[in-house]
């Protein structure tokens, strides 16, 4: 997507002395090296919301590590990923699972055909080149191997690699993580980690920010189908936080995934089955999900039905 | 044509509804369902959309007021039209998809009809029948139909707008009643005393056989069995006794988690040897509501919704004690559990230097001089709480659903799918209950549990093995027990006697022993948590080895729990 993005802050309404802000920190960090400069991540969706936009990149210029929480399809990692292009720097990712140990995200000794030597993971990297990280669902891992963190994200701002050498954070350098509470298989992050993040708590896109965003993807959208696509998503939305549904349904990817396919000649009903009724795989629960979406659009809609604008 | 409906089409027929409505909170008044059992779509979007637009006590009031008429029937499917149309016009904005909802209805209606037979067709109110075939057929686009001038009057009036209120619609349709009808006599059930949810269920019936009858389609209570159904049940009283208990205990328990194919397998497998003339009935304990046919069964049920009272009476009494309880387990656990699922080491080409590998690099090109944590570790672990729910432990019912919510929750806190099961056996029928299940986020429903009948402790844990299908790969069971298994079912005499011996003392405790024996060998982690007298403390040991914790009072519980738990996560590893 080719985006102005200093100017879409300013099209949101973001306060001015916080793109003033941005502007200054990307100017004061310029990436020069061209491996680093294909690590800056050209969004390909924005995220519209003033009030999180806001907290966001006043926690970051404060120098503060950002921990996003809440439910799925709030936009955490979309957020994340804007960030970095917001303030111009590269990113790595990390999705974290049970087994991610401090060896992966640090570094891990590795054999070069002639001698054991260091090879950098991605907190490392970014320390040292000043990145933006996205820790992706750091809940997962365990907090033994989040440990390692500690120094990274507090006053101390170094990492000790044992054996090799003290790296110092990089002025620049940002660590931003998400997670979902509640998930299967998930931790609650210890005191001490999440001490060294500020908390920003993702809200549920509202309606006005939802149809931005897909009018922003499909401008050719009818205005009619296109709050039928956004009912469709609060309905699933409101019947996964009863627990009638797994969240899985609730998937706004799949929902801008279904439009695409539709744009792309497939009829809405085999579109939103491939891209939202199929994301389930229990049958009964494909059924009811089914049903929410037979509530809302018919299954033999074209392009030409949805993308009459 | 009709079928039984199992549990899940009354839940997706349930969604349908609630969907409609916009929320979860309420409880579907009615239901519709095909003549085929499946979820009738369209109607039950209605229903939905009757809670979300209107009033639906005033509406309910409405129905209840001329349900003692006997032209009952046939007014509720006029009034049905009228409300179908004013809800149509409100939605319509909305949700532009049901005008082609509504449309595939229409063509389904006149689908339908023509699979009418003449006594059918004759059993309906001709000008109720008439409405309808306009009604369907305007919206299904036939040419307008010819009709009288009483007629039209009548469609025209039952064409509702969008733009009435309850209020306004309940005038409008009494109107039609009174103009169209010739009807008057409409009471209030307030005022003549008679409660209204026995009205509601005449008009239940009313509709429902309206539906059965006229487009073969059934609309029924949102829980529970349809009562066209329970009319079948007593029509079958004549059958053997076998049955009748069936039915009574379908009443107290509810409707059984497994289809009949099911469960003569599970009997087949597990009601032999000292079990072999008992039953089982997997439930999840509801009791079905106030047309319960056996009196017997009525009492117990407002038995259960006292003691239910009761338990949470006495977990918001105990709330302090309790929160302090969780949150003491769930630091225990916690702790205990990362070590548990800490992964093992695995060789790999990088990571740790694996020193004494070193040379095979140099040597013999290999590699694996790494070592790496191994594949990823699942949360493999899930729990199960058997309850005792049997007459022994009336006394202490409270404090046993307050321990069990103390557990769940803290095992549920540090993400452990657990699954809360209590069992007693009544009539004969070993009923395990499911209080919660692995996926429920919520323990509340922990407090329906309820002490009554016996306990054949061999037979119900023989039978819990199908409610952990669902359960990780390693499991543990935790059991709260007297450790003193009793049943009024008697077990086979031994080879050589005629007499049948009584499921207690030894005998009962042997055949306990064996069904843990046989839990252990299906890779189950077993122990119990004891509650009872000293006098039964050496079945505790005989049963259950060296895994189990004696608790005198619930403040004990999180130190025992967390050390039997410690104790069985330990072997478990090894």
């Amino acid at each position: 997507m080719d985006i102005d993005i200093l100017q879409f802050l300013e099209q949101e309404g973001i306060a001015s002395r916080l793109v003033e802000g941005v502007k200054e920190f990307r100017a004061q960090f310029p990436v020069r090296e061209e491996e680093f400069r294909d690590r800056i991540p050209v969004p390909e969706y924005l995220y519209y919301g003033k009030d999180v936009w806001e907290k966001a990149i006043a926690a970051l210029l404060a120098g503060e590590n950002l921990l996003l929480t809440g439910p799925k399809a709030t936009g955490k990692n979309v957020l994340a990923e804007n960030l970095a292009y917001v303030f111009g720097r590269p990113a790595w990712n990390v999705s974290f699972h049970i087994s991610t140990e401090a060896s992966f995200l640090i570094g891990a000794d590795t054999y070069d055909g002639d001698k054991v030597v260091f090879r950098p993971g991605p907190i490392y990297l970014t320390a040292q080149n000043g990145g933006f990280v996205v820790l992706d669902e750091i809940n997962m891992a365990r907090n033994e191997a989040l440990a390692v963190l500690h120094s990274a994200l507090d006053f101390r701002h170094i990492i000790d690699v044992p054996g090799y050498k003290k790296v110092r954070v990089h002025e620049a350098a940002r660590f931003i993580a998400t997670m979902n509470y509640g998930y299967a298989g998930t931790r609650d992050l210890n005191a001490a980690l999440a001490s060294r993040f500020v908390v920003l708590n993702m809200p549920v896109a509202t309606e006005k920010d939802l149809k931005k965003l897909i009018t922003g993807r499909f401008p050719a959208i009818n205005d009619q189908i296109c709050d039928q696509f956004m009912k469709l998503f609060y309905e699933l939305e409101k019947k996964a936080s009863h627990a009638d549904i797994s969240d899985r349904a609730v998937d706004l990817r799949g929902l801008l995934d279904a439009l695409r396919l539709i744009e792309k000649g497939i009829a809405s009903g085999a579109a939103l089955d491939m891209c939202i009724v199929n994301k389930t795989f229990d049958p009964f629960e494909q059924q009811l999900v089914r049903d929410v979406v037979s509530a809302r659009l018919p299954a033999d809609l074209t392009a030409e039905d949805v993308f009459t604008a | 044509m009709k079928t039984k409906r199992t549990g899940s089409m009354q839940r997706r027929a349930m969604n349908q509804v609630w969907n409609a409505a916009g929320r979860y909170d309420c409880e579907a008044p009615f239901l519709a369902f095909k003549p085929d059992g499946s979820p009738d779509f369209y109607l039950n979007t209605v229903i939905g959309l009757a809670i979300r637009w209107l009033d639906t006590e005033a509406l309910n009031a409405f129905f209840a007021s001329y349900a003692h008429s006997a032209r009952a029937r046939a007014l509720d499917m006029l009034v049905w039209l009228g409300i179908e149309q004013c809800l149509y016009e409100k939605e319509i904005p909305d949700r532009p998809m049901l005008a082609h909802m509504r449309r595939q209805y229409a063509e389904s209606f006149f689908k339908e009809e023509e699979t009418l037979s003449r006594q059918e067709m004759m059993a309906h109110n001709p000008r109720v029948y008439e409405q309808m075939r306009f009604r369907w057929g305007e919206v299904r686009g036939d040419r307008p139909f010819l009709m009288t001038p009483g007629a039209k009057r009548l469609f025209e009036k039952l064409q509702i707008p969008g733009s009435c209120d309850t209020k306004e619609l309940i005038g409008q349709l009494k109107n039609i009643l009174i103009d169209e009808f010739r009807f008057r006599d409409f009471r209030l059930g307030a005022h003549e005393g008679i409660p209204v949810s026995a009205q509601l269920s005449q008009i239940l019936r009313n509709v429902m056989r309206r539906d059965a009858r006229m487009q073969d389609s059934l609309i029924v209570r949102g829980s529970g069995t349809s009562a066209e159904q329970r009319a079948s049940f007593l029509s079958t009283r004549e059958l053997a006794r076998g049955k009748e208990d069936e039915e009574y205990i379908r009443t107290c328990f509810g409707e059984c988690l497994y289809d009949q194919a099911q469960m003569t397998v599970l009997e087949n497998a597990l009601c032999t040897g000292a079990h072999e003339s008992c039953r089982l009935w997997y439930a999840k304990g509801e009791t079905l509501p106030d047309e319960m046919k056996h009196k017997e069964a009525k009492l117990l049920a407002a038995d259960i919704r006292k003691q239910h009272e009761k338990n949470t009476a006495f977990y918001q009494r105990s709330s302090v004690m309790i929160a302090a309880g969780i949150r003491q387990l769930t630091a225990q656990l916690d702790a205990l559990l990362s070590t548990f699922l800490e992964p093992l080491p695995e060789r790999a080409r990088e990571g740790t230097l694996d020193a004494a590998r070193a040379y095979r690099m140099k040597l013999l090109d290999d590699p694996y001089v790494f070592t790496h944590p191994g594949d990823e570790v699942e949360n493999n672990l899930s729990v199960d709480i058997l309850l005792d729910a049997s007459s022994s432990r009336a006394s202490a019912q409270e404090i046993i659903a307050a321990q069990a919510y103390v557990l769940a929750r803290s095992l549920t806190r540090c993400h452990v799918p657990v699954q809360v099961e209590a069992f007693r056996s009544v009539k004969g029928f070993t009923v395990l209950q499911l209080l919660k299940s692995y996926e429920d986020a919520d323990c509340n429903r922990i407090f329906r549990y309820y002490a009554a009948g016996w306990n054949r402790d061999g037979l119900a844990l023989g039978a819990l093995e199908k409610l952990t299908e669902k359960g990780a790969e390693k499991k543990l069971l935790l059991v709260l027990t007297d450790a003193h298994p009793n049943d009024s079912q008697k077990m086979p005499p031994e080879e050589g006697s005629v007499f049948a011996r009584e499921y207690d003392g030894f005998a009962a405790v042997n055949d306990t022993i064996e069904a843990v024996g046989s839990l252990r060998e299906k890779q189950f982690m077993v122990g119990a948590i004891f509650t009872g007298k000293t006098s039964y403390l050496e079945n505790l040991h005989a049963i259950y080895g060296r895994y189990y914790v004696r608790i005198r009072k619930t403040e004990q519980l999180a130190v025992g729990a967390g050390t039997l738990l410690a104790q069985m996560l330990r072997e478990l590893k090894n």
